[in-house]
């Protein structure tokens, strides 16, 4: 008889979600779907509001990533004002959203992914969390820790705050940088650097003891997306978006932000609120994209950084490129967090850093703007449409978690289909499925730009859509 | 300054939810009233794995929130132990981050839970006025255990 499998909810991730997989009457995965069930609606709810209250709006979609939302917040703010902002408030801007991947980076590897990482997808599910590495690696869980707590020191620092700053504003930014808070910024870098390359030599064996789950996480070919500095190196904040293809020729190349609805597509599946997005001319669901950290490594030749490159060249020799297994997603963030640390050293040693000129005044000059930047998990779009008097008349956001829609789901069914065979699967294996979704680390909140709990759900279901067995984790 | 081991005081809580913000006061009262150096204070939304090692440069621990289980305006102290866990990174309670932060190496220190009994958490950036007076009570407590602590 064939059975439905439920995860509900799936656990360490952002958001609230559920995996059903199907099994047919052979016992083998029939289907098998992610569906994130939570919802809010900002895109509806900002609508009369002013368009420069929508950094500050925006932000508060996610408390993980605000600073992704504010600036491309910003950025579409700045296309209303019709403004280039001052070299310095971008480059600013460009600290903050590295500062921003660091954290962000931190949290996923080392809180939500490195208990399966280090402790085993098959271990106890009572210690597969932050206290089981704090236990077993302490030096893990302690460079985790120093490094998140590096990058929300540095969002405070230049913003004020570290969740839900006001210092990116329409025009560039608030206040310039002082020499003071440079110096604290840059004292924090070495620190940083020893925590990653302890983390990279001790992950890179590590990666190595699974497999399976290389082999059977997300791993198919697709087009890859994001952002590029039109030179090969990783590119976070500005410049055109590329598309690869699973054998790396560039597919598309210099699209503008402006005319995303030419080339990307959304679509409304029924049993999820998490909209999907696909790559228009090959159509839904052939136009399947990731983006994020795997992606990024997959668009560009090189980091642009000496430590990044070299780590970057090793994962190449290992897993050769492009990078097609999402498992390789962790050790991509990895290798981003070291290029975010030699990248803001880089831009804090720039001469011109202390310049006050900082932000551009205008009134609104056009009644629509795109603002677009990397976020931690991928591509982050903010599309405005505002009325004479800047008010706002409509809004579209398509976020990161998004764009992996379709990935995560045909993750999911490789995943159930490897590890759920005949019927029988064990707790193991079900982590396994969560996993697959916790490499692409998706952020609910933000996608579905909601609220909501962090748990997972997991049903099995028969053909006939008869609940069989829920497994639930809070 | 010297480096001697500080006491750190932690004011947790939403300060966009009313009462809930009486953490935030009560650090804020208590930083005034103490001499400049004496205590390390944060105030934040919640209790996250990046303190845990804050706690470890710590001689005392004083964490201070907002209490919906307890008549509001009524003030309590109780004494914190390391235990617990928890899968969730965005909100620990005292005793698991006290634990994560022995986890991590730190030696056992003394810690205390100060609570205020809240009267109301809705929307809201300021205190009622029952919160601002427990605020100002959370404070004194808090104030005495530390003069207790470097007495002892």
């Amino acid at each position: 008889m064939s059975e439905r499998i439920l995860i509900d909810p799936v656990t360490r991730i952002e958001g609230h979600a559920k995996v059903t997989i199907e099994l047919g009457d052979d016992g083998q995965v029939a289907d098998a779907r992610l569906h994130i069930t939570q919802f809010r609606g900002f895109e509806k709810f900002c609508e009369n509001r002013p368009f420069y209250e929508m950094p500050s709006l925006m932000a508060r979609i996610c408390g993980i990533c605000p600073v992704s939302h504010l600036l491309a917040s910003g950025k579409a703010c700045d296309a209303i004002l019709g403004v280039n902002i001052p070299a310095n408030g971008a480059r600013l801007r460009r600290i903050l959203n590295l500062a921003q991947i660091l954290q962000s980076h931190a949290l996923s590897v080392f809180h939500l992914s490195s208990p399966d990482l280090l402790l085993g997808m098959d271990s106890p599910p009572e210690k597969r969390h932050i206290f089981g590495v704090a236990a077993a690696a302490p030096e893990v869980a302690r460079d985790g820790i120093r490094l998140r707590q590096i990058g929300q020191q540095i969002i405070e620092i230049l913003a004020g705050k570290r969740i839900h700053p006001a210092w990116v504003v329409p025009g560039g930014v608030s206040a310039p940088l002082t020499a003071d808070k440079r110096d604290q910024i840059l004292a924090m870098m070495p620190d940083g650097i020893a925590a990653l390359q302890r983390t990279l030599d001790r992950f890179r064996g590590l990666f190595q003891r699974f497999p399976e789950e290389m082999a059977s996480f997300a791993n198919f070919p697709s087009l890859f997306l994001g952002l590029t500095d039109g030179h090969g190196n990783l590119e976070f904040y500005d410049g055109p978006l590329r598309i690869v293809g699973a054998d790396g020729t560039v597919i598309a190349d210099r699209l503008h932000a402006a005319d995303y609805p030419r080339y990307l597509g959304e679509v409304n599946e029924s049993d999820s609120f998490l909209k999907s997005a696909y790559y228009k001319p090959l159509g839904y669901p052939d136009g399947i994209y990731r983006v994020g950290p795997l992606a990024r490594l997959n668009l560009v030749t090189n980091c642009g950084t000496p430590q990044a490159d070299h780590e970057l060249g090793l994962l190449r020799t290992f897993a050769g490129s492009p990078l097609l297994g999402s498992f390789h997603y962790h050790q991509a963030r990895l290798i981003e967090m070291l290029h975010s640390i030699e990248r803001m050293q880089e831009l804090l040693n720039a001469p011109d850093i202390l310049d006050p000129q900082v932000r551009a005044f205008a009134e609104p000059n056009c009644e629509e703007g795109v603002g677009i930047s990397e976020a931690p998990r991928g591509t982050l779009l903010h599309h405005y449409k505002v009325d004479k008097n800047g008010l706002m008349r409509w809004a579209n956001l398509i976020i990161a978690t998004g764009h992996n829609n379709l990935a995560m789901n045909r993750g999911v069914k490789q995943a159930a289909t490897y590890f759920v065979r005949d019927g029988k699967f064990s707790e193991g294996a079900l982590n396994r499925v969560e996993a697959v979704v916790r490499a692409f680390d998706p952020c609910l909140s933000c996608s579905t730009h909601a609220i909501g709990q962090m748990p997972l759900e997991m049903e099995l279901r028969d053909a006939s859509g008869a609940l069989l067995e829920t497994m639930r984790r809070e | 300054m010297s480096d001697r081991p500080r006491p750190l005081i932690i004011g947790y809580g939403n300060p966009l939810r009313e009462d809930d913000g009486m953490g935030w006061r009560a650090a804020e009262l208590l930083e005034a009233q103490l001499s400049p150096g004496a205590a390390d204070v944060i105030q934040c939304q919640q209790l996250t794995p990046e303190l845990a090692p804050r706690l470890g440069d710590a001689s005392l621990v004083v964490f201070l929130d907002a209490a919906c289980d307890q008549h509001p305006g009524v003030v309590s102290s109780e004494p914190v132990t390391a235990e617990g866990n928890s899968a969730w990174t965005h909100h620990l309670s005292p005793a698991q981050l006290l634990r994560l932060s022995e986890q991590l190496g730190s030696a056992a220190r003394p810690a205390f839970l100060v609570r205020g009994g809240a009267l109301r958490m809705d929307p809201g950036d300021h205190l009622t006025s029952v919160g601002e007076k427990t605020a100002i009570e959370m404070a004194r407590l808090a104030q005495a255990l530390l003069r207790e602590s470097s007495s002892g």
